[in-house]
């Protein structure tokens, strides 16, 4: 059933399998136990460098349900791996984004947030700082020197910055390279009803970004602590989380890392978590949950789901076992012992779709009857899809951890890129992802439909705050243009080399917060400078890497081409006066055929001309396949330099010419003048589309007409 | 098998009402293909199955196109509603019995306003009867097979309100029924319910009528742009008119069977 599939698709075909299948009843979840360390053994989760590791922290968090609060402390151990020294220390006070009206996260989401909205109740989110103390035994104490026999705290001064999502602490001493510095927080953490990422809705509390987080020193660019907009997302150093929650007794919690003690009393429960070499740490609490466990590779994947969704959770687990096979066999190796599902409740959505390190929120599949999905109407993109997208970015923000507020498309594209891989790896290529009887939209498709319009209107690389939301084209340009940018890459420099290069730059960034420049220099180095596209003995043609990206990246460019022209005229003959052997001029027949159209001539008697255009301003090098009517079919790659190019063929008849015939340049979204015939072939086939649409029109017509009468 | 002999024995009338239909589905199924062309041309469409994305991108770079596509289907069915309104007597009248085209077309006029009458009372029921069985049985569809359940119940009414409002038509316009009060349109739907030797067949052949008229779509997608593909979308709408003139035949004969009388 699986035979002439690559060995990746026969890995995962029993998935695709499971996603075609009804859901079945879930049978009862099979017990596994909590793994006893944080990462994978040494030989399974690939390298983790120990440098790495700068921030440390140890929480304590107890959960009021009843009013959605967190009384909460921290004890931040930074280390400065520098050579800059730092006399403060910026936070990020995240859950400030939801404090008032004029926040620049409120300011520029004007409360909305994909398809949720803030609501009047629990409108307000808040993290309010009491008490920054230093611990000063080991405040300055040298790398590797002797701590001090005993801890004692120094109150420091600490104020919310004019943006209250950061803060700066004053240090009573600087802290230089090598050093390290302890620091504890008293917080009260107010969520918000949720609406975007982190909140509560009844008695579901999903906990993001609900702690002061430190800011990220950087070599160069020293403090980076960001003001939280509406697309910046988040940017931290890794480090080791201990992390102790108090909830009440009934609440079943999925959080960062793994469990390593519980104790129930007094009608609460303390829940301990570690979690090692992760940037952040989330947990979501809920009554509710069904826990539904698998094991895959030694990784422990926990789902928490609503008990009327526990149907869905067998086609989930499926996905995240394929999308972990696959993304270890692209990426590296996953290097954490355990993953967490969680599915928000109804009246949540706006908690769904959300990555953290080891755990994410995921959507429901939408409810269409199984008996409709078998028969009219399937679709691929809701819920697994979400399930596969955060499940990447336990990849592309959590190992890679790059500045997402930054480079954006770094994280969001890369791991959109990343998905559509996954998609073709499970599906095979080019996949359809809804279905209407036998009618398919494909992936690529989806992908051109989403890469046009507003999503041209801006490069790709700039900072998150750049995009204005009143615009729209934040999704469409840093997910799905960055993907497509990619996937067309893919497709020019060849599969192969692109996945080579794309494992190299994973293998070489773990962990290490890489940037653009990073990627695109090894995209170069994997791929070469200029990759000759041309067939083996032809006259080179050239796609320069670094001009592709830059054109791609940082340009509004558009890849797109045409067929201006496609016709066939009279060959020149040898008719006409000429100068004879003594200088005087002879012959002066008329032409022959002269009066006969081009048309009714020989196939030898005219000369094949197509007239291709760059009607975009993106160069890039695009193929072009022409058919003749003696049968023949030829293939050239023009380079795309010059907006016109004119090719003949003496004594051919030409039929037809595509540009793109591969569909490689996925970013070519406007492909319907691609492929254009000789008008003698466009009387006998027509354009392909009028037919069917005008039938479909005239049934409806019918239908309509039929139903209502008589 | 008499209703349907009755049909058969009006050929001029199945001619009528299938040419009305081909025609104004033709002439706008003509308009759709000449935009459609006119936007394309002179590029050709190696679709390779992507018929679904192709046609996005059309309707994109051309958003009239849609728009296009709605008027035919607001078009379609206001033509239908005025249609079988006017053509509701005429019909009746010859499915009872033989009657020159000039009476025909008399009792079209002379009975509209008590049949348009009688077909909004029936459509005010019908929308209440609806949206009460959707609102029961809208919770069935997020539940598995529970839903198909819903639909069937879903269409099941449909076919008893269709029953109704064919005795309806046939009270008013063979038996002097009030047309103008709303008693007539639900003493038809009780009549229905309590005539299963009329319902069950009239159900049987509204739910043909229906499966031909969705079968028209589908094959115009499933077969899109094959040769051919245009007489079979048209042969089933035939199909479904016959079918359809069949179950008013069956609302005539019950009107035989009840009051005795031809």
């Amino acid at each position: 059933m699986f035979e002439g599939l690559g060995s990746r698709a026969r890995l995962v075909a029993p998935v695709l399998l499971a996603l075609l299948a009804a859901c079945a009843p879930t049978p009862d979840p099979p017990s596994i136990p909590e793994p006893t360390s944080a990462l994978r053994p040494a030989p399974d989760r690939g390298p983790v460098p120990a440098d790495a590791r700068i921030a440390d922290y140890e929480l304590e968090a107890r959960l009021d349900a009843e009013a959605h609060r967190i009384e909460g402390s921290a004890r931040l151990t930074w280390r400065n791996t520098t050579s800059r020294t730092v006399d403060s220390l910026p936070f990020h006070l995240y859950m400030n984004g939801f404090r008032a009206e004029d926040t620049a996260w409120m300011a520029t989401s004007r409360g909305n947030h994909r398809r949720s909205a803030q609501s009047e109740e629990g409108a307000w989110g808040f993290i309010d700082v009491t008490a920054v103390r230093l611990e000063e035994s080991a405040a300055l104490r040298v790398a590797g020197g002797v701590e001090g026999p005993a801890v004692e705290t120094v109150e420091l001064v600490w104020s919310e910055d004019a943006e209250p999502s950061t803060m700066t602490v004053d240090l009573p001493r600087p802290v230089g390279p090598g050093e390290s510095v302890t620091v504890q927080l008293d917080f009260t953490t107010q969520l918000p009803r949720v609406f975007a990422r982190t909140g509560f809705f009844e008695d579901f509390h999903a906990a993001g970004q609900w702690y002061p987080k430190i800011g990220v020193l950087e070599e160069e660019a020293g403090w980076q602590a960001h003001a939280f907009s509406l697309f910046d997302e988040f940017y931290a150093d890794f480090g080791n989380y201990r992390v102790m929650l108090d909830v009440p007794e009934d609440m079943i919690v999925g959080a960062t890392g793994i469990r390593t003690v519980e104790e129930v009393s007094e009608g609460r429960k303390r829940l301990t978590y570690e979690a090692e070499m992760v940037h952040d740490f989330a947990w979501m609490a809920d009554p509710d949950f069904v826990e539904l466990l698998a094991e895959h590779n030694g990784v422990r994947i926990r789902q928490l789901i609503q008990p009327e969704r526990v149907a869905d959770g067998e086609i989930h687990l499926d996905t995240q076992i394929a999308a972990l096979d696959i993304y270890e066999s692209r990426y590296g190796p996953y290097p954490w012992s355990t993953i967490t599902i969680v599915h928000p409740p109804a009246g949540a959505e706006g908690a769904g779709g959300m990555e953290y390190p080891t755990l994410f929120t995921t959507g429901d599949r939408a409810a269409i009857p199984g008996w409709l999905r078998a028969s009219v109407f399937d679709e691929r993109m809701s819920g697994v899809v979400v399930t596969i997208h955060e499940f990447g970015h336990q990849y592309f923000q959590g190992m890679l951890a790059s500045r997402e507020h930054l480079e954006p498309w770094l994280d969001e594209g890369i791991n959109t890129t990343s998905n559509v891989l996954a998609a073709t790896d499970v599906l095979g290529e080019d996949p359809w992802i809804s279905r209407f009887l036998t009618q398919k939209l494909y992936l690529r498709d989806f992908l051109r439909s989403a890469i046009r319009g507003r999503a041209t209107v801006e490069p790709i690389d700039r900072p998150a705050r750049a995009f204005e939301s009143v615009v729209g084209n934040y999704g469409s340009t840093i997910y799905s243009r960055t993907a497509a940018v990619m996937m067309t890459l893919r497709n020019l420099a060849g599969t192969e080399a692109y996945d080579r290069a794309f494992r190299v730059y994973c293998d070489t960034w773990r962990f290490r917060h890489p940037r653009g420049d990073d990627l695109e220099q090894t995209l170069v180095a994997e791929l070469g400078d200029r990759i000759n596209l041309a067939p083996a003995g032809g006259e080179a043609v050239e796609l320069d890497v670094r001009e592709y990206l830059e054109q791609a990246l940082r340009t509004t460019r558009q890849v797109d081409f045409r067929v201006e022209r496609i016709t066939n005229r009279r060959r020149l003959g040898e008719t006409g006066w000429r100068r004879g052997a003594g200088g005087k001029l002879e012959g002066g027949d008329p032409p022959a055929d002269l009066e006969t159209p081009a048309r009714e001539l020989a196939d030898d008697g005219v000369d094949g001309v197509v007239v291709v255009h760059r009607a975009g301003a993106f160069e890039v090098p695009v193929e072009m396949r022409v058919e003749f009517a003696d049968g023949g079919v030829e293939r050239l790659i023009w380079d795309g330099r010059d907006r016109i190019e004119v090719f003949e063929w003496p004594g051919r008849r030409v039929e037809r010419a595509t540009l793109d015939p591969d569909h490689k340049l996925l970013l070519e979204w406007r492909r319907l003048d691609n492929t254009a015939v000789t008008a003698s072939v466009y009387d006998e086939e027509g354009d392909g589309l009028s037919r069917p649409l005008g039938d479909l029109a005239e049934a409806l017509s019918l239908a309509l007409m039929g139903s209502f009468g008589p | 098998m008499t209703a349907l002999r009755r049909v058969l024995r009006a050929p001029g009338l199945i001619v009528l009402v299938v040419a009305i239909q081909l025609v104004v589905a033709l002439i706008l199924g003509s308009g759709v293909r000449a935009a459609v062309g006119a936007s394309l041309v002179p590029y050709s469409l190696a679709t390779d199955g992507h018929l679904l994305g192709a046609t996005f991108e059309l309707f994109g770079d051309h958003p009239g196109l849609p728009v296009g596509f709605r008027q035919v289907a607001v078009g379609s069915s206001a033509i239908a509603l005025v249609l079988w309104i006017l053509l509701a007597a005429p019909v009746i009248h010859r499915l009872r019995s033989k009657t020159p085209a000039a009476r025909l077309a008399a009792l079209a006029f002379s009975q509209l306003p008590a049949i348009g009458v009688t077909t909004l009372w029936h459509l005010a029921l019908r929308i209440v009867l609806l949206a009460a069985l959707g609102l029961l049985t809208a919770p069935l569809l997020d539940h598995g097979a529970w839903g198909l359940l819903g639909v069937a119940a879903t269409a099941v009414a449909l076919a008893i309100s269709t029953c109704a409002l064919d005795l309806a038509r046939c009270h008013v316009v063979l038996h002097g029924a009030r047309g103008f009060h709303y008693s007539t349109a639900l003493r038809a739907y009780r009549e229905a319910v309590r005539r299963p030797a009329v319902l069950v067949p009239s159900m049987l052949l509204s739910f043909g009528q229906w499966t031909c008229v969705a079968g028209a779509v589908a094959v115009a997608m499933v077969m899109a742009g094959a040769g051919g593909t245009i007489w079979l979308v048209r042969g089933l709408a035939v199909l479904g008119v016959v079918l359809g003139l069949t179950r008013v035949a069956v609302a005539v004969e019950a009107g035989f069977d009840r009051t005795g009388r031809g």
